[in-house]
């Protein structure tokens, strides 16, 4: 079953173009799903310098097998089991025992929040991480109501701009608008937190 | 080392924003993918990076930093073509899913053929197990042998259909007479169809 959640609809955007040529939308789609790709990887291995060059094959693999993907799961799962492939025969290829069992899509995002690569990441990433997860909380718990609304909706409730248009009972240009205004006061609490570091 | 601060224009961060929604246009996204080539590529890409962080956290999603590979994989996919499928590939994928197709065809036909065989011998070795009994029970002479006697039957194969659909034509199965404890048998039928056949005679003129 195909799953037109919002963020398929912006992979699938991308992906068009990348399978066209892009390297540009696939850049994007690397930028986006890096994170969690470490995240499943760290699983397999715990050197820092493995798992950059891991992660640099699994979406080299994917970005040559690209036009493979046909759009039938999430471009996030087919990547996952490209990772969990090329984990495993990393391993083998060293004579090292891969897990005996996969840790699933779903798992991979609850595993650890904060990276399985807290083994791996210094403390003062891990600190930070967890510093910059607080801010945006707070941040978003002191929003102006309609801007508060607008991201929730989004973001938790998964729901296309006509959709908030709708519940909101405003113009889809005004939910826009809204949700763009929220995102850039986010964006400046992160942009602090990083540049004080 | 002191980070140059480039300002995005506000349509772009709003293009961005659309993105990340999954609301852009191909116009919004066809303006995003150029200012990335511009002087504010950079600032595109890490404005990108910063929206999908925030939208994992809101999300609970997995949070972290972790470390940047994008500039490294697109450096090693600068001159790596993806692989497409040209028209011979797919016209060769076709003829391999044909083939397999008609491979797994073939394949059931016999195996039902085969199973069907299997059923149809045991019938005929019932069948001709029924006739022996018969001669067993009868004793008569016409189903029998002289000793050392070996008939020499020409053995028909019978197929299926034909014993399935006409009248039920057994041929005898040579692999009967083959048979050491059934020549046996049969030479001892008769040695004791003659003794019987002797005694009766003898009773005759006895009693005549």
């Amino acid at each position: 079953m195909i799953d037109h959640n919002i963020s398929n609809v912006t992979d699938c955007k991308l992906l068009s173009r990348a399978k066209r040529g892009d390297k540009r939308a696939f850049e994007l789609l690397v930028i986006k799903y890096q994170q969690k790709v470490q995240n499943s990887l760290a699983r397999f291995v715990k050197d820092r310098d493995e798992l950059n060059d891991l992660t640099q094959e699994v979406f080299i693999k994917a970005y040559k097998a690209l036009s493979a993907f046909r759009g039938d799961s999430q471009f996030y799962t087919w990547l996952h089991r490209i990772a969990l492939n090329t984990a495993k025969n990393h391993l083998v290829a060293r004579n090292r025992r891969p897990p005996t069992s996969d840790i699933q899509v779903s798992d991979a995002e609850s595993y650890n929040r904060y990276y399985q690569l807290h083994d791996i990441d210094t403390p003062d990433n891990i600190l930070l991480c967890e510093q910059m997860d607080q801010i945006l909380k707070e941040t978003i718990s002191q929003l102006p109501e309609d801007l508060r609304s607008v991201i929730s909706l989004r973001e938790n409730q998964d729901l296309s701009y006509e959709e908030i248009a709708k519940i909101m009972g405003c113009p889809i240009g005004t939910v826009r608008s809204r949700l763009f205004r929220a995102r850039e006061i986010l964006d400046e609490k992160m942009t602090a937190v990083l540049n004080g570091r | 080392m002191e980070k140059k601060k480039i300002h995005l224009n506000d349509k772009c961060r709003r293009d961005l924003c659309a993105l990340v929604d999954g609301e852009a246009n191909d116009f919004e996204v066809q303006s995003i993918l150029t200012a990335m080539d511009g002087e504010n590529a950079r600032e595109v890409r890490e404005l990108w990076r910063r929206y999908n962080l925030a939208s994992n956290s809101i999300r609970n999603e997995t949070f972290g930093l972790g470390f940047d590979v994008s500039g490294d994989v697109v450096a090693a996919i600068k001159n790596q073509p993806i692989r497409h499928l040209t028209e011979s590939n797919k016209i060769s994928e076709a003829i391999l899913q044909f083939g397999l197709a008609a491979s797994v065809a073939v394949l059931t036909i016999f195996s039902v053929q085969y199973f069907n065989n299997s059923d149809m011998v045991d019938q005929t070795r019932h069948n001709v197990k029924v006739e022996s009994n018969g001669v067993e029970a009868s004793a008569g002479p016409a189903a029998q042998f002289p000793n050392g006697f070996k008939p020499n039957i020409n053995v028909q194969t019978v197929s299926v259909g034909s014993i399935r659909k006409s009248e039920p034509k057994v041929s005898l199965d040579t692999r009967l007479f083959q048979d050491d404890k059934i020549r046996d048998h049969i030479d001892r039928k008769v040695s004791e169809y003659y003794r019987q056949s002797t005694h009766i005679d003898h009773d005759r003129k006895n009693r005549m």
